[in-house]
């Protein structure tokens, strides 16, 4: 039960914003759900990569490629019949591009995709120079999209759709068995190269729709923004239980991953007036060392936690840590 | 496989509909009325709140200005929060901002890295009663209610021109080394300059090197200038990093002298390439009155004070507002630094 810890984690979490006296309201859940919305789309797309023992360092340089295109589109109505469909189209084909260099050129993916997170940002660069660019503000409508009522939606279904392909597609268990073992996977008629390019397809699309809430929410975007946000999601999909090895991870897990480094950002930003009075040092310090000892201590845990539940014979989690079909 | 652990399915749907409530609650909570908060919603303290929000945290600029800031909040009764993001990006600071207004602080003070991003911030605060100034850089469209500008930008623009031409003898080929092409502040100092540039027929502007107010960035932007532009005669560079970076530059070069370099920096970041006589002058303003002022101004806001032209501010003196903008402040006159007087200034850093 992997949630279990990391639910633990965010009343954690809460008992700090709640020590440091910040308000424990709508109005954080609103702010939560707001700011982190680009890191929940990307986790969702990244779980799935994670899942073939693949990896996506790039997520963060398409999201602000695929913004730099949006803003490249005049602004006003046609934005919509225009640059949407354009950032959706160039979202999945530089998600495709790395599903290419994966599974065509028998890259590995680490490598792959280090090489286009740099062509990505540099694209970036190329589209938008050293200038911000927003048109945004002048889009009928486009910030409504920003708002917690359409985004909180957009998130839901997003959140849902997710789930069901993770929990109750074919498509999810072949994944699953890539991630495994990869050789075993294909003598088992898993069309593996296949799933690896749509994988890393719908990590692109997730990149879109990151790209827009980024856009939704700020207004104008620079190519020099969204920098390590890829290590952010990492962060969020592997605290979430998922495996790097691949082969077996946790959906759910990635969502609460999510909140929880969410609720750390905002709860060390939220107290910094607590922190000056009652601290000799800067709270915001805090920060790195949090994160750092969630990971190592996370992961550590769900690693303990699957070979406690390997050893039990009836142990729910044991499939989860056994490699693959063989 | 996947389907061996029944309970994830029981915490997906747990989770999607706690997802739900969230957001049907905050569907209607989230609308603070148009006249913003009652007064009864202030925090236990009832000491007033100022939030002040720099381009990026952790530079001597900001160090120097935060002193200022924390010692007129000391002097006028209030809390002072004094944060930001490490890097100089828009989404850093737009979260601070939301996390301020739920806080329900009583004024925010901004440097807004990209003027654009930042307006939609400002509008959310100022909706929930919260008075919003920028200071050190401007949004000028955002609706923002005041501006604490550090200098004229005008006065600095030109006199950084005129100090380039007069130590190039007025003739060869410089460039612009600059933190970024988005940041009011540097931007309107440039066009200033650049504008001063057509009384001096015989220098030519040649690159603009974008540094992103990173010292050590600017130093490889500069060396890479350096080597293409040989005959490169002047450097002018705009923020506090872009003028140590780029002396690192031309002193690792060997170019001291050959190269003349003018900016704004601070004393403690140029006193060494002052005295290596890799830069004759550099300007500044005080960086802990800009931090004071800004604090003060923020209070008189909050308490509902009209400020005008010629009010008296302890520790300033008389407020001079801008001629090209009446709802901008100016700070003072900028200071020349130069080997001779670089050590009788110290600014707390």
């Amino acid at each position: 039960m992997k949630s279990i810890v990391l639910i633990t984690l965010l009343v954690a979490e809460l008992a700090f914003l709640a020590a440091t006296s910040q308000p424990i309201d709508a109005g954080l859940l609103r702010g939560l759900l707001v700011q982190s919305s680009p890191i929940f789309f990307l986790a969702i797309g990244m779980t799935f990569v994670i899942l073939t023992a693949g990896i996506d360092l790039s997520v963060g340089s398409m999201t602000a490629l695929v913004a730099a295109v949006l803003a490249s589109f005049p602004a006003g109505g046609s934005f919509w019949a225009t640059a949407v469909p354009a950032g959706l189209a160039a979202a999945l084909l530089l998600g495709a591009t790395n599903g290419a260099l994966v599974a065509r050129l028998d890259m590995p993916p680490i490598v792959a995709t280090l090489g286009t997170m740099l062509v990505f940002r540099g694209l970036a660069y190329g589209i938008l120079g050293d200038s911000e660019k927003g048109p945004f503000a002048e889009v009928p409508g486009y910030f409504r999209l920003g708002e917690v009522e359409i985004l909180g939606a957009v998130v839901l279904v997003a959140a849902v759709s997710g789930g069901v392909l993770y929990y109750a597609s074919r498509w999810s268990r072949e994944l699953h068995m890539i991630g495994g073992n990869r050789i075993a996977a294909r003598y088992a008629g898993v069309p593996v190269l296949r799933r690896q390019m749509q994988v890393y397809t719908l990590a692109g699309a997730c990149a879109f729709l990151a790209a827009v809430a980024y856009t939704a929410q700020n207004g104008s975007v620079s190519a020099s923004a969204l920098p390590e946000l890829e290590l952010k999601v990492i962060t969020a999909v592997v605290l979430g239980g998922t495996r790097v090895q691949g082969g077996s991870g946790s959906y759910v897990g990635s969502l609460l991953g999510v909140f929880v480094i969410a609720l750390l950002d905002e709860g060390l930003r939220g107290a910094k007036r607590w922190g000056d009075e009652h601290l000799p040092f800067d709270v915001s310090y805090l920060r790195h060392l949090a994160l750092g000892a969630l990971l190592a201590g996370g992961v550590g845990l769900h690693g303990w936690w699957g070979r406690r539940a390997l050893r039990s014979p009836r142990g729910r989690d044991a499939g989860t840590t056994a490699d693959g079909a063989a | 496989m996947a389907h061996s652990h029944p309970a994830d399915p029981i915490f997906a749907a747990l989770a999607a509909s706690c997802l739900a409530i969230a957001i049907a609650g905050c569907g209607e909570e989230s609308r603070p009325g148009p006249t913003g908060d009652s007064p009864g919603a202030a925090p236990a303290s009832t000491r007033a709140v100022i939030a002040m929000l720099p381009k990026l945290v952790n530079i001597d600029y900001f160090n120097a200005c935060k002193l200022g800031a924390e010692a007129a909040a000391r002097d006028i009764g209030v809390d002072l929060i004094f944060d930001g993001p490490s890097e100089a990006t828009a989404e850093g600071q737009n979260q601070f901002i939301e996390t301020w207004i739920r806080q329900r602080v009583a004024a925010i003070c901004v440097a807004p890295n990209q003027p654009k991003a930042v307006r939609r911030f400002v509008e959310q605060a100022q909706r929930a009663g919260i008075r919003v100034l920028t200071w050190d850089t401007d949004a000028p469209e955002s609706g923002r209610d005041l501006m604490v500008s550090q200098v004229d930008d005008k006065v600095l623009g030109e006199a950084l021109m005129d100090e380039l031409a007069s130590q190039m003898g007025e003739q060869g080929n410089w460039a612009i080394a600059i933190g970024s092409l988005d940041a009011t502040n540097l931007n309107t100092w440039r066009r200033h300059a650049e504008a001063r540039a057509s009384r001096y027929p015989k220098m030519k502007l040649i690159a603009t090197e974008v540094t992103k107010e990173n010292e050590h960035f600017a130093s490889q932007r500069v060396e890479t200038l350096l080597n293409a532009h040989p005959d490169l005669a002047g450097i002018l560079a705009f923020d506090s990093n872009s003028v140590p970076g780029a002396a690192d530059a031309i002193q690792r070069a060997g170019k001291a002298g050959k190269v003349a370099l003018v900016g704004n920096s601070t004393p403690s970041k140029m006193r060494k390439y002052v005295k290596d006589g890799v830069v004759r002058a550099f300007f500044l303003w005080d960086p802990r009155l800009l931090g004071s002022l800004t604090v003060r101004l923020a209070q008189s806001l909050v308490a509902g004070k009209a400020l005008r032209p010629g009010d008296e501010v302890p520790g300033y003196g008389k407020l001079v507002f801008s001629p090209a903008d009446p709802r901008v402040v100016i700070v003072g006159n900028p200071i020349r630094f130069t080997a001779e007087n670089v050590d009788s200034y110290d600014f707390g850093i």
